[in-house]
């Protein structure tokens, strides 16, 4: 959608850099929208970045005249950029904004996990349980979980990405290849629990 | 219209020393009395025995001589209970009372919270750089440490309010540092600023670029500084002398203070230094040396739980050391040469030491100052919510909502439900903390959404919204979507006072502060067309079956006048008086009809001062 005012393709859905002119009345959208970025799940991170800082500068009540500074508008979008950057910038955020966005998003199971993963999942959270005692004594084993869990993160985001690759493509099973998105989300979050454990265990040494 | 809005100060709040700077011809400058004055403020008030409050270097000079009445480090006590600081006591020449949930100084039969102690050191500042600048400043931004949690805020808020200050910002300290850092040599880049001063370590990790000056991460403690290692010192002496375990003298400590301190600054430039002690009263002698190695060691600790923060700091920013371009230190703790060795073995980077640890925080909150008074418009600072904030959910765990370093201002709700059936009302308990259970976190506020039909468990749709503006101010908001009930909630700057008692004292140390008779005759008519303001809220709704509507209208016209002179604070005595001798008049018969003449006594009587 081009800026009302000056013709000009905008940076985002509440903000023209060229007639340097905040949208009041527009709708933000998602996060996407926002920073009127593709929405795909790779990221140009550069790029967020960047129009991130040009809409903070925009929307800051800082940025404003005290008179204008407690409009509750102002508050609001500001708010939206940080929070919308936020979920762009996390890979899982992403994913998951990405996921929201789509029309069968609702009709999606949201607990599926693959098929004996959890079972493997509750082996690796016992055998740390029985570290917890004594880490010192396992550090080499908890260091391994670590590994194993970080490398699984990424795995998983791997998968996220092949499947998003369908999304657009002509005669490709959407639905299908956004519940293995949806599953794969599942999984990181088990991993990053576990994660979180060992590496407050490990902390402690 | 002309709207040009007074200068905004900036203050840094300190354990040790306070300061106040002004953004003046495009850059920030602190305010002085002379070119020979320093600035600084000590962040000393010392009671005499006539009754005449001293603040800052006249305070300091008196605690020597006046050991039990002189307070320091009053900031190191904000947010703590009794409970808390009881292991500190025996360290502390001046008294301390108060229980599980409160802390006051005691000084003969007065007692005194800690932000009043702070709002003389504020009301200091301000009276001093006003004079400096030529002008009345009214309006403040302060420093407080990044990793202060909401209540020592509002200890912050609060000490400022009753130094009749308007506090524009409370800005963290790390981050003002990195303000005044980045400005002044034009940096760019991800940079740490390690900030140990005199009772808080705070580690900030910001990404400076084009103005914008991003917090990406903080931690820190707010009970670790220069004072613990004075304390330090100070036991080494103890242990290393022949007094035995009696009770120490407040002579005595602030003697062991004042040595501690002064060898630890010194300790900074030599490798060895000769302590001597000699107080009269009990009996106290000691002659010794300390050398550095023996210091390091006695902070060693210390040091290497800043460290752990650090630590933190980068995992939480999504760096590692590398991704750092340069440390920055702030704080006069970081004058110590162990703590500069230890930081750049951390980092592996020599540490940036070009800026006046006293002075930078000051300045940048003058910088930011600048920025909210609309003449500096090319800086940008986007900070952080430094502690994650949540709600309590079943079996006393605490879901957090807003998790710690989100970027300011920042709304986000989350969806919840019931565990009983039928349950009529959901209690949305708000606190602050890392922890996960409910009895180890900050509680904030309660609030209930209430009247809901019955629904079995798990059916109750409840929406929590948490708002944190650009102050950092939280407004917690709760709906239940099936019903539509609601109920809202604005987590004010409280520090476990009333409403009432949060007045006095304000009022109190408004009071303290007027010398001049009539000023505090304007203060207390203010106060009795509050009381009355109050009591007419209270009686209305019956006034309304009583008396006629144009006698009502005329009450509520009146009403709203003296609103409105209390509102632009108003200090013609004469206004006030015919104001509330007029609403005094105008009640009588509402008195009369509902109570009788000793009720109308209570609206319109005179103040029954406690002492």
């Amino acid at each position: 959608m081009l800026c009302s005012s000056c013709g000009a393709e905008p940076i985002s859905s509440i903000y023209c850099q060229c007639c340097e002119s905040l949208n009041l009345g527009a709708k933000p959208g998602n996060p996407f929208e926002v920073f009127q970025l593709p929405a795909k799940f790779p990221l140009d991170k550069e790029l967020l970045e960047s129009r991130y800082l040009l809409l903070s500068r925009a929307t800051h009540p800082d940025q404003v005249t005290e008179d204008f500074r407690s409009d509750s508008r102002l508050l609001f979008f500001s708010s939206k950029v940080n929070e919308s950057y936020r979920k762009l910038k996390d890979d899982f955020l992403r994913a998951q904004s990405l996921l929201e966005i789509q029309e069968c998003y609702q009709g999606l199971d949201p607990n599926r996990l693959p098929e004996g993963f959890l079972l493997s999942m509750l082996e690796i959270q016992e055998d740390v349980e029985s570290y917890t005692d004594n880490p010192k004594d396992h550090q080499q084993s908890l260091e391994e979980i670590e590994e194993r869990m970080e490398s699984a993160v990424k795995e998983s985001f791997r998968e996220i990405n092949h499947s998003y690759d369908f999304l657009g493509v002509s005669g490709a099973d959407e639905r299908q290849k956004l519940q293995e998105v949806k599953t794969q989300l599942n999984t990181v979050r088990y991993y990053r629990r576990v994660l979180e454990s060992v590496e407050r265990l490990l902390e402690e040494l | 219209m002309e709207s040009k809005k007074d200068p905004i100060l900036g203050i840094d709040l300190g354990t040790t020393n306070s300061l106040g700077a002004l953004f003046r011809d495009g850059q920030p400058e602190i305010l002085r009395a002379g070119s020979g004055d320093d600035g600084l403020v000590p962040s000393v008030v010392s009671y005499t025995q006539e009754g005449r409050v001293c603040v800052g270097k006249q305070a300091l000079a008196e605690l020597s001589s006046n050991p039990h009445s002189t307070i320091y480090s009053s900031k190191r006590f904000f947010g703590k209970t009794y409970s808390e600081i009881e292991p500190e006591l025996s360290k502390l020449p001046f008294k301390i009372e108060g229980d599980a949930k409160s802390l006051n100084f005691r000084i003969g039969d007065r007692v005194f919270q800690p932000f009043e102690i702070s709002a003389e050191i504020l009301r200091e500042v301000q009276k001093l750089a006003s004079k400096a600048a030529g002008m009345e400043l009214k309006r403040a931004v302060i420093t407080v440490p990044a990793y202060f949690d909401d209540q020592q805020r509002s200890e912050t808020r609060a000490a400022a309010r009753a130094a009749g200050l308007e506090v524009l910002r409370i800005l963290n300290e790390p981050t003002a540092a990195a303000l005044a850092y980045g400005l002044d040599l034009k940096k760019e880049g991800t940079v740490a600023v390690y900030d140990l001063g005199g009772g808080t370590f705070d580690v900030s990790i910001l990404q400076l670029r084009d103005g914008v000056f991003k917090v990406l991460s903080t931690s820190g403690d707010t009970f670790l500084g220069g004072d613990d290692f004075d304390h330090a010192i100070a036991e080494y002496i103890l242990d290393n002398s022949q007094m035995k375990d009696e009770e120490l003298s407040s002579e005595l400590l602030v003697a062991l203070k004042i040595a501690a301190e002064a060898a630890k600054k010194r300790l900074s430039d030599l490798e060895e230094v000769s302590i001597s002690i000699h107080v009269e009263e009990p009996k106290f002698s000691f002659e010794g040396k300390l050398d550095r190695e023996t210091f390091n060691q006695m902070i060693a600790s210390r040091i290497k739980k800043t460290l752990r923060s650090c630590k933190g700091a980068l995992k939480d920013a999504g760096l590692t050391k590398e991704d750092i371009s340069e440390v920055v230190l702030v704080g006069g703790s970081t004058r110590i040469p162990y703590v500069r060795e230890q930081v750049q073995d951390f980092f592996l980077k020599t540490p940036y030491v070009g800026l006046n640890p006293d002075e930078v925080v000051a300045l940048g909150a003058a910088v930011q100052g600048g920025v909210l008074e609309g003449c500096k418009r090319d800086v940008l600072l986007l900070d952080v919510v430094p502690l994650s904030l949540g709600i309590e959910t079943l079996g006393g765990a605490v879901t957090k909502i807003l998790l710690r370093n989100t970027t300011i201002p920042v709304s986000i709700t989350e969806e919840f439900t019931t565990s009983v059936d039928n349950q009529s009302g959901i209690i949305v308990h708000v606190l602050q903390g890392e922890r996960e259970l409910v009895d180890d976190c900050r509680s904030l506020g309660k609030f209930s959404v209430s009247g809901l039909p019955s629904m079995p468990a798990g059916l109750p749709k409840l929406s929590v919204n948490f708002t944190i503006d650009e102050n950092g101010m939280l407004k917690v908001h709760a709906h239940e979507e099936r019903s539509g009930k609601a109920a809202s909630v604005e987590i004010a700057p409280s520090i476990g006072l009333s409403k009432e008692e949060m007045d006095r004292i304000v009022e109190d140390s408004i009071e303290n502060a007027m010398d001049d008779f009539e000023l505090r005759m304007i203060v207390e008519l203010r106060n009795k067309a509050e009381r009355i303001l109050v009591a007419l809220d209270r009686t209305l709704d019956r006034a309304r079956d009583l008396m006629e509507k144009p006698q009502i209208e005329e009450i509520l016209v009146c009403a709203a006048e003296t609103r409105e002179l209390l509102l632009k604070r108003e200090r013609n005595k004469e206004v006030l008086e015919r104001v509330i001798d007029r609403l005094g008049d105008l009640t009588r018969p509402l008195a009369d009809l509902i109570f009788n003449d000793a009720t109308h006594e209570a609206l319109v009587g005179k103040a029954v001062k406690e002492v």
